[in-house]
């Protein structure tokens, strides 16, 4: 059986903000099945130009099943996503959605930390605004300056913070030592980040958490993705299972599952 | 409308018959098994538009590797980074998976022990024949290496020459000589790009930027020998594709284009319907 791989998706709305561009799409069978950790390889339809070449990967920022719409945010900083910077509303795009392991919420979590850094955060927002007013929710989100992303995108229910010093000030929001720190007492942990961090996040859990078990702790990895489709192997990392593809076996792995660099 | 049949390997007892005049270039599809749920490989009416397919390269070991892949100005820079798929890989999980599909998949190979693995994968069902990738080098040495691998199997064999040869009509015609059954060009220039933590990736560069290139020595090549030749080489567009059949190829190979959309492979075959193939 051949599956669907391939949409359609107009643009309904873009704004600009300080470094991040949010941009809603009207998709609507994309908007049905969109979950939290999922990304779509975009490329414009009917453009006559041949370059650049691979597509953009980007992770849902939201998906909103009623209006037949789903949400991207991204940085237009980032080479790799030029081709979506200045795009007129009515714009159609040509996205690929391949179907890979996302993020999986347990019914019986009641308390979810989320945090992470970098083109994963609307993953994150994403997990945050569909488990909003039904768990207790923690975001915690740092980069550098103008990453923030805009208030509407951050359900009042959830709690937010923020350092704007830099992607590893991540780690100091997660070491706070007061009671109040969610590493503790989260019953789920969702964390977005590149490879580099993986291993100094592990060593926080190990040291913050008396047991962790499988499923405890999942990691939304980030990094390049050229294919999207498990053909170049550009993206795979080393973990318990053997060599695996992010755009295939992930993007969403269980951090005791990565063997990766410290 | 029935499919019009191509004949990639006219004087080999086995026979290459495609049903499309697209192929998946080498690698395009990574090990095939993993995209085949995308294309429909097992279904007999699967609309992907492709011809053959040629697997990524296989040696004898296999090699783990990390590949590179940068975006370049029209074009992609890509080094395999010593990845390859293994013998045994290809003999006990992916060949069982081809020999259902319904279009011919063919095995790339490249390096020191071509002729070791063709050898080991001969006979194996689901491996419809071979492609060697040359890399630049003499008429001479092409011919040897050549006979090396057309010595070990009956199967059709595909000689791929790169991009930067002197004098790519010797270097073909001496792949004719040695018992190749189709040329194929080109594959890739090299060339490097920075890399985005500091330094330079070499790799060979292929797209539409190189396509220019591809073209005149396909040209060359078609007017100087008797087999059938596939243009690749930035084929990206159905201009592409019409271009290189009027410059003589029976067939053209979609590389870097299949692996942006993977329905590049049914928009061209669609364009070439009706265009006289040689």
């Amino acid at each position: 059986m051949k599956m669907q791989l391939y949409y359609t998706a107009t643009i309904q709305e873009y704004r600009q903000f300080e470094h991040l561009i949010w941009i809603r799409l009207v998709a609507p069978s994309l908007a049905r099945t969109a979950r939290p950790g999922q990304f779509a390889m975009i490329s414009q339809r009917q453009t006559h130009s041949l370059d650049p070449l691979p597509r953009s990967a980007v992770f849902f920022a939201g998906a909103d099943p009623n209006s037949g719409t789903l949400e991207l945010l991204i940085d237009p900083r980032d080479p790799t996503l030029t081709r979506l910077v200045d795009l007129p509303e009515g714009t159609i795009l040509d996205l690929g959605v391949p179907s890979v392991n996302t993020c999986t919420i347990n019914p019986t979590t009641q308390t979810l930390l989320l945090a992470g850094v970098g083109s994963t955060l609307p993953a994150l927002l994403f997990l945050a605004r569909r488990y909003a007013g039904k768990l207790n929710v923690s975001l915690l989100m740092a980069g550098d300056d103008g990453f923030v992303p805009p208030p509407f995108l951050l359900p009042a229910t959830v709690e937010v913070q923020i350092s704007s010093t830099g992607a590893s000030a991540l780690f100091d929001l997660l070491t706070t030592t007061t009671d109040q720190n969610p590493l503790r007492w989260a019953d789920q942990i969702v964390l977005g980040l590149p490879s580099l961090f993986v291993s100094r996040a592990a060593s926080l859990i190990r040291t913050t958490r008396l047991r962790w078990d499988h499923g405890l702790v999942q990691v939304i990895l980030a990094g390049s993705l050229p294919c999207g489709l498990g053909i170049c192997r550009v993206c795979q990392i080393e973990t318990r299972q053997g060599w695996q593809r992010r755009c295939v076996e992930g993007p969403v792995f269980d951090l005791r599952d990565l063997r990766l660099p410290a | 409308m029935a499919a019009r049949m191509i004949e990639l390997a006219p004087h080999n007892p086995y026979t290459l018959t495609i049903s499309s005049p697209v192929i998946a270039a080498a690698g395009s599809l990574g090990d095939v098994v993993g995209i085949a749920r995308w294309l429909g490989l097992q279904r007999a009416d699967a609309d992907h538009g492709l011809g053959a397919i040629v697997s990524s390269t296989v040696t004898r070991s296999g090699r783990r590797g990390q590949p590179q892949l940068i975006a370049t100005p029209a074009g992609v820079l890509y080094h395999h980074g010593g990845f390859s798929l293994g013998v045994q890989q290809v003999r006990e999980q992916l060949a069982p998976r081809w020999a259902t599909y319904h279009v011919p998949v063919l095995v790339s190979l490249a390096g020191t022990d071509t002729a070791t693995v063709a050898a080991e994968l001969s006979e194996v069902p689901g491996v419809a024949g071979f492609e060697l990738a040359l890399p630049a080098t003499s008429a001479l040495e092409a011919e040897q290496q050549v006979a090396r691998v057309r010595r070990v199997t009956l199967l059709p064999l595909i000689v791929r020459l790169p991009g930067e040869l002197n004098d790519p009509v010797a270097v073909a015609q001496a792949c004719v000589t040695a018992g190749a059954d189709a040329i194929a060009l080109i594959g890739g220039l090299p060339a490097c790009m920075p890399h985005p933590e500091g330094g330079l990736i070499y790799g060979r560069l292929g797209g539409p930027a190189i396509f220019p290139v591809a073209l005149r020595m396909v040209a060359s090549v078609a007017a100087a020998v008797q087999l059938p030749v596939i243009g690749m080489g930035g084929v990206a567009t159905e201009a592409h594709a019409q271009a290189m059949v009027q410059a003589g190829a029976r067939a053209v190979a979609l590389a870097s284009a299949l692996v942006s959309d993977l329905r590049r492979g049914r928009v061209i075959a669609e364009s070439l319907r009706d265009q006289a193939i040689s």
